[in-house]
């Protein structure tokens, strides 16, 4: 597992179509990156564009499904856009969210809670029935999927999508009145468990498809 | 601003972290990276793990500045910016948590934060420069943490551990432990040139 290998610079805008993509040619290049340029390799295989966060302020998200952001975002940047991602929601399309929610500037979510710590039991997660998860075994995922020390809280509504071991959600997904979707997962990037040769590594195909297809049945402007 | 400066590129993981007392006490300022930074009259500056590339290398004559007038800088996780030209680093995945040694055992690094930093894993290992005093090397001797004191008159800490991100995102004991050692070791020897 690595951390910082570019996820954390990035917006990864998914495109409206996955359906081209060869999982198999970009887990390779994932499974074999030894830097930045290895990432960016794999993500070329993937059905993304990648924009440097700091340019986001100046980037039309409109011909993108969603964004997914990482725990090591600039949250005082997106911040600033508060109101650009709010837009983007409300036509309907998805911001995925891993990491503690430290600024208010995602519409629809929670901020992150801190409980537990070292006293939490360890454990791997609990997986709700989700196109995300389909064939991913829990314990594949294990104990870091879910951070031990908070969890952001889900709005009156929101679907659970992983409970930590105690039971708590430490993932949700909350649909507003346009059809726009969150995605909050209180955890690492879930773009990084691509690093991993087990069931652990569907996530990532199936997270870009699922926020393809929400994106596509929402009531927001077209595709 | 004198003392020890850290630079914060605005992420849940610094805010937490540099907001708990503990750290913030030993700072004597928290710099925004998407900014205009000042390093004027710092001691010495912290830079996170994870510190955008980009943003690193808009800073790196500021930093570069400081460290040719004798400050101090602190460097943690993969190095990938191209700043400092001396760094020199290599992909491993990520791992070596009660494997690494400490091959300076006098040096006080050793005695003040050397077990700590044992117990951390890290992300990658670092060919030092000549005259570089290696802190902490993986088990076949390749440097996970180094003290540069010779590229320029000041002193460059390089380590591919990262203590900010396990603290401030999961509130990691080890990497708790890790800074509390740390920062102390930093302001009194590092800054106050004692290492010397």
């Amino acid at each position: 597992m690595t951390c910082y290998l570019r996820l954390h610079e990035l917006a990864v805008a998914v495109h409206p179509d996955v359906t081209g993509a060869d999982w198999d040619v970009a887990h390779r290049r994932w499974l074999q990156a030894d830097g930045v340029r290895g990432r960016d390799d794999a993500f070329e295989a993937m059905p993304v564009t990648l924009i440097e966060l700091d340019d986001l302020p100046d980037t039309d998200l409109s011909p993108f499904a969603g964004v997914v952001l990482s725990g090591r975002s600039d949250q005082e940047l997106l911040a600033s856009r508060r109101d650009d991602i709010a837009a983007f929601l409300e036509r309907g399309r998805v911001v995925v969210f891993s990491g503690r929610l430290t600024t208010d500037w995602l519409a629809g979510a929670t901020p992150f809670e801190r409980d537990g710590g070292d006293v939490a039991p360890p454990g791997s997660p609990e997986l709700a029935e989700h196109p995300m998860f389909d064939g991913v075994s829990a314990d594949d995922l294990g104990a870091g999927f879910l951070y031990r020390d908070g969890w952001h809280r889900p709005p009156e509504g929101a679907e659970i999508l992983a409970r930590r071991p105690d039971g708590t959600p430490g993932a949700y997904a909350n649909r507003n009145a346009s059809g726009g979707t969150v995605l909050v997962h209180g955890g690492t990037n879930l773009l990084a468990n691509a690093v991993h040769d087990t069931s652990a590594a569907r996530v990532v195909p199936q997270l870009l498809a699922w926020v393809g297809a929400q994106a596509n049945r929402g009531a927001g402007a077209a595709l | 601003m004198t003392g020890l400066v850290a630079l914060c590129s605005g992420s849940g993981a610094e805010v937490h972290t540099f907001a708990e007392s503990r750290y913030r006490e030993q700072l004597t300022g928290v710099v925004y990276t998407g900014g205009t930074v000042e390093l004027n009259g710092a001691d010495g500056v912290w830079i996170p793990e994870g510190t955008p590339r980009r943003r690193l290398a808009a800073h790196a004559a500021g930093l570069q500045a400081l460290l040719e007038r004798g400050g101090t800088v602190l460097l943690f996780g993969d190095h990938q910016a191209g700043w400092p030209a001396t760094v020199r680093w290599t992909y491993r995945p990520a791992g070596g948590a009660g494997d690494t040694v400490l091959p300076s055992t006098e040096h006080g690094f050793a005695a003040q934060v050397g077990s700590c930093a044992q117990q951390l894993h890290h992300h990658g290992v670092l060919d030092p420069p000549a005259g570089a005093d290696v802190l902490l090397a993986a088990p076949d001797g390749a440097a996970v943490a180094y003290l540069d004191r010779t590229s320029t008159r000041g002193t460059l800490f390089v380590s591919t551990v990262d203590p900010l991100a396990h603290y401030g995102h999961t509130s990691d004991a080890g990497s708790r432990r890790f800074l509390d050692a740390f920062l102390p070791w930093v302001t009194d020897t590092l800054l106050t040139g004692g290492h010397r």
